[in-house]
Order: C-alpha cells, then sequence, then structure tokens
C-alpha cells in the first residue's frame, strides 16, 4: 500500500505533488526487521566488494600517464584544430610575401595592446617592416585573427613556446614569419575554426 | 630485535662514559638519546615508505603512475617533501594555546611511538626480557588511546574552530572505534588464553595452516579488526576528524612546517602499527608461513611483510570508499560493529568451551 502525505513547501525528485490535490505519493518505508538488517548489511559489504574489484582492476591497468618532457607517448602530437597556441604570420603561397597589409587592425583591437606594426608604403605596396607580437601580455583572445581583412594572422597549435626569458616572449617579424613557413598548412586551423563557428551560425544558436 | 637493539644502545653509551670519564648517572641519558635517535630513524624510515607507497598505490588506482621524477621512480620526493616541511616557518596562530599546540603533535607521536615497545619483532627478540610483556595486549591498547589527548590539545590549543570540531569528532571516533578493536582483540585472548604478544605468535608458529585468522570462529574478530582498525588511525572512509571538503583540515588545520610533518608522521606510523598488531594477532607475527624460523631476521622479514600487507590494504579501501557522514559513522559503530563484535566475542568463548 502506498500512503499520501501531505506537502510542506518544496518536495524534489521524484515526490511530485499532484496538481489536483497537492498530496505527494510517497513511497512505504520498509519496516527495518531483523532480516531486512542483515539483508541492509550483506547489500552493503556487496557494493564495497564491488567497489574494490574496480580499483584492483584499475590498479592493474595500462597506465594513461604521458610523462611528457622525459618521452612522448605520441611523437610530434599536436592539439586539434582551433588551439591556440604560438602565433604565425602567413605567407602567400605565390609570392613568399607576407599577406599582411599593414591595415593596423588586430593593433587597434587587441585587448591587451600587445601587437606593434610599424607599416611602410602606400596603397598595393603598404606593408609591414616590424612586427611584434608579446606573447606574455597576450591573453589569447583571438580577436587580432578575427578581425585581419587578409587572413595575415593565426595562431599555430603549438604549444611548446617556453622560453628563458620574458624578453624572448616578444616575437618579431621574422620569428613570426619563420613559425607561418613551418606550419605550411598553419591555416588549417584557421579553416577548421571557421568552418565550426559557421556551422554553429547555421544551426541558429 | 628492538631489546637487542636497547641493550646494544645501552652498552655503547657505558662503553663512553668510562672511555671519557662521564658520571655514571648519564649513562642512562645517554641511553635515552641513543634510543630516541634509533627509534626515530626507525618510525621516519617507516613513515616515508608508507608515504611513498601511499602516493603510489593511489596513482596506481587512478590510472595515473604516481610521483616518477625526483630519483628513479620517484623514490627521493617524499624525503624531499620531509625535507621541505623541516625548512619551513613554524606558524603559530596568534591566539593559540601555545604549549598545547605544541603538545598536540608530540603527544600523538610519542603515543605511536610507545607502541612498538611491545611488538615481538623475532623469535629471539623479546622472550624473557622485560619487553615481553604479559600484559602486552593491553599496554599496546591503554597507550594507544594517549594519542587521543594528542588530537584533542591539538585542536584546542590552535584556537581555530575547524580543528576544534575536528578534534571532537576524533575523539567521539575514536573511542568508539576502540570498543570494537578491543572486542575483537578480545577473541584473539580468549583463543590464546594470554595477552603476551610473544606467546600469540608461538601458538601461531607451526605454518599458515596454524594462524588464527583460519579459525572459523575468528574470521569475523578478523574482519572487525581490519575495519576498527582502519577506523583507529582516521583513515578515509573514517576521517572525518580531518575532513577536507567540511573542516579545512580538521585537528591539523592550523599547523605548519614540522608539526604539520609529526602529524603524517603519527598518522602513517600508527597505520603501520595497527599492521603489526594485525599480523601478530591473526597472521602468525614472526612466524614463516611454511613453519619453522630459523634465518637470522627471518622472523623481522616476515612480520614486515604481513605488516605491509596490511597497510596496502587499508590503502586500497581508502582509495575505493568515500568518506562516511559523521552520523553514519558512529551508526555504524554503535549499530554494526559492537553488537557484531560482542556476538563473536559469546560465539568464540562458546565454540572453545565445547571445542
Ligand atoms: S589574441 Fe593576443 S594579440 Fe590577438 S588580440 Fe587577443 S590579446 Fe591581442
Ligand atoms: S589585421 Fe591582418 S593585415 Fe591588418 S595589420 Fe594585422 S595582421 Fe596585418
Amino acid at each position: 500500500m502506498r500512503e499520501m502525505r501531505e506537502t510542506r513547501g518544496f518536495v524534489l525528485g521524484p515526490y511530485n505533488p499532484s496538481p489536483t490535490t497537492g498530496l505527494v505519493d510517497v513511497p512505504p518505508r520498509r519496516r527495518l526487521t531483523v532480516w531486512n538488517a542483515l539483508w541492509l548489511i550483506a547489500e552493503g559489504a556487496w557494493t564495497i566488494l564491488v567497489g574494490h574489484w574496480v580499483t584492483l582492476r584499475n590498479f592493474w591497468r595500462k597506465k594513461v600517464t604521458d610523462q611528457y618532457p622525459h618521452r612522448q607517448a605520441r611523437r610530434n602530437w599536436l592539439p586539434g584544430p582551433g588551439y591556440r597556441g604560438d602565433f604565425a604570420l602567413i605567407t602567400d603561397w605565390k609570392t613568399w610575401e607576407l599577406r599582411c597589409i599593414a591595415c593596423l587592425q588586430c593593433q587597434n583591437v587587441c585587448p591587451s595592446g600587445c601587437i606593434h606594426i610599424t607599416p611602410e608604403g602606400r596603397g598595393r605596396e603598404r606593408h609591414p617592416v616590424e612586427f611584434y607580437i608579446d606573447a606574455g601580455l597576450c591573453q589569447y583572445c583571438w580577436l587580432c585573427v578575427e578581425v585581419c581583412p587578409a587572413s595575415a594572422i593565426t595562431m599555430t597549435p603549438d604549444y611548446e613556446t617556453a622560453v628563458d626569458t620574458p624578453r624572448k616572449l616578444i616575437r618579431d617579424i621574422d620569428y613570426l614569419r619563420t613559425r607561418g613557413l613551418e606550419f605550411d598548412d598553419v591555416q588549417r586551423p584557421l579553416e577548421a575554426q571557421q568552418t565550426a563557428e559557421a556551422e554553429h551560425e547555421d544551426k541558429g544558436e | 630485535m628492538i631489546a637487542d637493539w636497547a641493550e646494544r644502545i645501552r652498552a655503547f653509551s657505558e662503553g663512553l662514559c668510562t672511555r671519557f670519564g662521564i658520571p655514571g648517572l648519564l649513562v642512562d641519558v645517554l641511553a635515552w638519546i641513543f634510543g630516541a635517535i634509533f627509534v626515530l630513524l626507525l618510525i621516519t624510515v617507516v613513515a616515508l615508505a608508507a608515504i611513498y607507497l601511499e602516493r603510489k598505490v593511489s596513482g596506481y588506482i587512478q590510472s595515473r603512475l604516481g610521483p616518477m621524477r625526483v630519483g628513479p621512480i620517484g623514490l627521493f620526493q617524499t624525503p624531499m617533501d620531509a625535507l621541505k616541511l623541516l625548512e619551513k616557518e613554524d606558524i603559530v596562530p596568534r591566539d593559540a594555546d601555545r604549549f598545547l599546540h605544541l603538545l598536540g603533535p608530540v603527544l600523538l607521536v610519542s603515543a605511536t611511538v610507545m607502541m612498538f615497545a611491545v611488538i615481538p619483532w623475532d623469535v629471539r627478540a623479546n622472550v624473557g626480557r622485560w619487553l615481553d610483556w604479559e600484559i602486552g595486549l593491553l599496554y599496546l591498547v591503554a597507550v594507544s588511546g594517549i594519542g587521543m589527548l594528542g588530537i584533542v590539545c591539538g585542536g584546542w590549543g590552535s584556537n581555530n574552530k575547524w580543528s576544534l570540531l575536528g578534534a571532537l569528532r576524533g575523539v567521539a571516533q575514536l573511542i568508539s572505534y576502540e570498543i570494537p578493536l578491543v572486542l575483537a582483540a578480545m577473541c584473539v585472548v580468549l583463543q590464546a588464553e594470554t595477552l603476551s604478544l610473544s606467546q600469540m605468535v608461538e601458538q601461531q608458529q607451526a605454518g599458515i595452516w596454524a594462524w588464527f585468522l583460519w579459525r572459523p570462529w575468528l574470521m569475523l574478530p578478523a574482519i572487525l579488526l581490519l575495519i576498527a582498525g582502519i577506523a583507529e588511525v582516521n583513515r578515509t572512509p573514517f576521517d572525518i576528524p580531518e575532513a577536507e571538503s567540511e573542516l579545512v583540515a580538521g585537528f591539523h588545520t592550523e599547523y605548519s612546517g614540522m608539526k604539520f610533518g609529526l602529524f603524517f608522521l603519527a598518522e602513517y606510523t600508527h597505520l603501520f602499527v595497527v599492521g603489526l598488531l594485525f599480523a601478530v594477532l591473526f597472521l602468525g607475527g614472526w612466524a614463516s608461513p611454511l613453519g619453522g624460523s630459523n634465518l637470522p631476521f627471518e622472523g623481522l622479514v616476515w612480520l614486515n611483510l604481513k605488516a605491509w600487507i596490511f597497510v596496502l590494504i587499508a590503502m586500497w579501501v581508502r582509495w575505493t570508499l568515500p568518506r562516511l557522514r559523521v552520523d553514519q559513522l558512529m551508526a555504524m559503530c554503535w549499530k554494526l560493529l559492537i553488537p557484531a563484535s560482542f556476538a563473536a566475542l559469546v560465539i568464540v568463548g562458546v565454540v572453545l568451551m565445547y571445542a
């Protein structure tokens, strides 16, 4: 038999009050007899044993730890597309010039103010002669990548960017160009990100 | 083993006194100092090994590797951490009771160290010496109660609500769980008809099948002793005195530096001593499972092996089960363990009377 009990205030979980009567269906309490108690003890002991079996299995399992700087389980592993690692300036595949048109939009949009560009030339000739990014200030917000009209700046999936002095965190134009050339598939994360975002927007979310 | 060393240390300090013309009164003092250094080294090694083992076991159970960097397979990690604790600043809260604050860890550690005194380490070690007390088990249980005082002192002296709550919980828990512990040990006393630990071991000497663990009527006491022993050392399913999620760190919230290290030392040494006790009561102490113990130090090796098995089981339990609530903990002790241990006592008594 199920007994009905009046609700008082909040009732969580399966105890939903009936919309018409405001009564809640409460499962009957099991009477605590000796056999019930013994059964509860046996049940508890069984669950404890099962738990120990699980931990024992994990004890003998192959460990997932990757002792990264010593050895790397997956050689030359890179994070997935969209990972915001080291900066790179992309080189045009025909002319081998930087794509950057020195429009300074990234410098203006950067909330941390860590991009410094010295432009040169006018019109089609306009290009950066100096391009500094202070990776120590950068918050990796991707705004500079997003705003760039020439798709000239991006972040590579390279995560091994540790240096020994803060000075080296300021990437200059040669460094950024080399990065871009090293990662000849450097556009992929960018494009993947854009595709993902396009899909995201297509779903109307 | 210990007794041998005690004599050797005494002889050594006597020799020093005669050599350098130190007054004879100081012989005892010297012997105490050397003895204290020896015991300190022993428990330090035990605690360091236990902490290393705990880190490895927890890592392995969680599919990690545990410490790997400092030294080969991370062996030096724990000594380095101990060194770090040694050189840290010892901070005492401004309104703390400085004396009690200091007394807490000291009492806890000394209670744990005193428990080592009656452990029968080897066949030749204790027999016929003063350490082989007729009332060894009683002494052990009595001394382990002093540790409780250490927890109260630490909790009260810190002048911190978390510490005080932890200490209160700790005392409530230790007092409760001492009852099933003692009653389970009493079952073994009924079986062995002695309170002397070395005589208990002598009765289990014949080989693995002579161990008290295999007597069907002593299996329930063995399980009870395992549970109550783990509760006695405040380890995880029963670690409400230091429940991190509720009480910051319980009774040692306000401790830092080496005083904190002493709490750590006491915890792991205590765990090892309970392991030794379990090994002596149920696993035949220093007796070889093959029967007959002839090689030098063989008993020491066997006893250590058995105690470390207990320690491993305690770690396995720790990294499997979640922490109990306070009321669940008390309910488990008073509604389950104590009735069960009384029942076990009656069963053992009846069986031994008619068998
Ligand atoms: S990602 Fe870094 S450099 Fe680019 S806009 Fe953000 S903070 Fe500035
Ligand atoms: S926004 Fe692009 S094109 Fe403009 S300056 Fe920055 S990197 Fe160059």
